[in-house]
């Protein structure tokens, strides 16, 4: 009698352990399925530089071929002076809707994020660099007369939003282009270097830089800017002219 | 005989009865059938040595099972691994066992001389 019931005592264990290494093989293989599901993250990286080559080479395409225009109009130019005047118009449209490089005096602000000697990454979010704290830089040079800004030397425009995303590990500028609050911001601005330098000492303007975070050299001012042209293509949809 | 029976019927029920435990105890489950695994080696050696008893077999298959989800649970909140003491433990164990099985087997086959 007690040797039935511990045999059935046993089998019963032996049947809890068979339903267990089942399950937990089930649970294992649904898993693996589910990482499948998600991707490879190596082949991701692989699009991703792909895609990174393919914007290089479409980059260098949109170079040339404004350089091509530029040669039509120069050559248009030489023919007439009706037209020599419409190229100086376009030029000038194009300085300010940001559509060639540009150079002159100027204010290079330098943001660079403090190595913490505890942890390597600013971890709390109040000390991070956000979109809020550019947009106000921007602004107050902008309302100093600048001509120009870059940010990394990607093109603030008119027309360029500036936003932080994905918590506060990147911060938009634009809708193409990010820069990482994480690395070395450098803000360039072409415009009287001496009202652009005034503007960002004024006392309070560069507090809005987190200080325990980052450190904020003194702007350098200098006689030979260049900031590179916007590589977005601006097109306005739905504004029209008022006729 | 009766243990691979009961084992065949635990696979078909795996097999067949969605039960929903939640992903989050995978692990737990996974060092809980190694204890397993480990107290059934100890179980098959104990009948070959004629020394099996069923309710030392089952304490220490629910007892062994518990301890190690336990110790998982504690070092999963302690940041230590614990898991591969178990892990070590059972396993080291496994094989012992397996090694005197493996010897009263071949005892057993071994002409008397």
């Amino acid at each position: 009698m007690k040797k039935i019931r511990s045999q059935v005592a046993v089998a019963i264990v032996c049947c809890i352990l068979g339903f267990m290494l089942t399950y937990q093989f089930r649970i294992i293989s649904i898993q693996d399925t589910k990482l499948n599901l998600q991707g490879d993250s190596s082949q991701i990286t692989a699009e991703v530089e792909q895609l990174k080559t393919q914007k290089d080479d479409l980059n260098k395409q949109i170079n040339d071929l404004q350089n091509k225009i530029k040669n039509y109009q120069q050559s248009a130019a030489n023919k007439s002076d009706v037209n020599k005047q419409i190229v100086s118009d376009l030029n000038n449209l194009n300085l300010i809707t940001g559509n060639t490089d540009v150079k002159g005096q100027g204010l290079i602000l330098t943001i660079t994020p403090k190595n913490n000697m505890f942890s390597s990454d600013i971890t709390a979010q109040g000390d991070v660099i956000t979109d809020k704290d550019l947009v106000y830089l921007v602004n107050e040079l902008r309302f100093a007369g600048a001509e120009a800004i870059s940010i990394n030397d990607i093109r603030v425009l008119n027309y360029t939003g500036i936003k932080t995303s994905s918590g506060v590990s990147n911060i938009f500028i634009g809708t193409n282009d990010r820069i990482s609050p994480y690395e070395k911001i450098i803000i360039k601005a072409i415009g009287d270097k001496d009202k652009l330098n005034s503007a960002m000492v004024f006392p309070g303007v560069l507090d809005a830089i987190p200080s325990s975070s980052y450190t904020v050299d003194a702007p350098e001012k200098s006689n030979m800017i260049t900031i590179s042209k916007s590589n977005t293509v601006t097109n306005f949809q739905y504004a029209r002219q008022v006729k | 005989m009766i243990a691979f029976l009961g084992l065949f019927v635990g696979i078909i029920i795996g097999v067949l009865w969605n039960v929903p435990i939640p992903d989050q105890f995978s692990p737990y489950m996974s060092v809980a059938i190694f204890a397993c695994l480990d107290s059934v080696f100890g179980a098959m050696r104990a009948s070959l040595a004629k020394q099996f008893r069923a309710d030392v077999f089952i304490s220490g298959f629910f007892g062994n099972a518990f301890l190690a989800v336990a110790l998982v649970y504690l070092g999963d909140k302690l940041g230590i691994p614990i898991y591969l003491a178990a892990v070590i433990v059972f396993g080291s164990r496994i094989f012992n066992n397996f090694a005197m099985i493996r010897r009263m087997l071949l005892d057993k086959t071994r002409p008397q001389i």
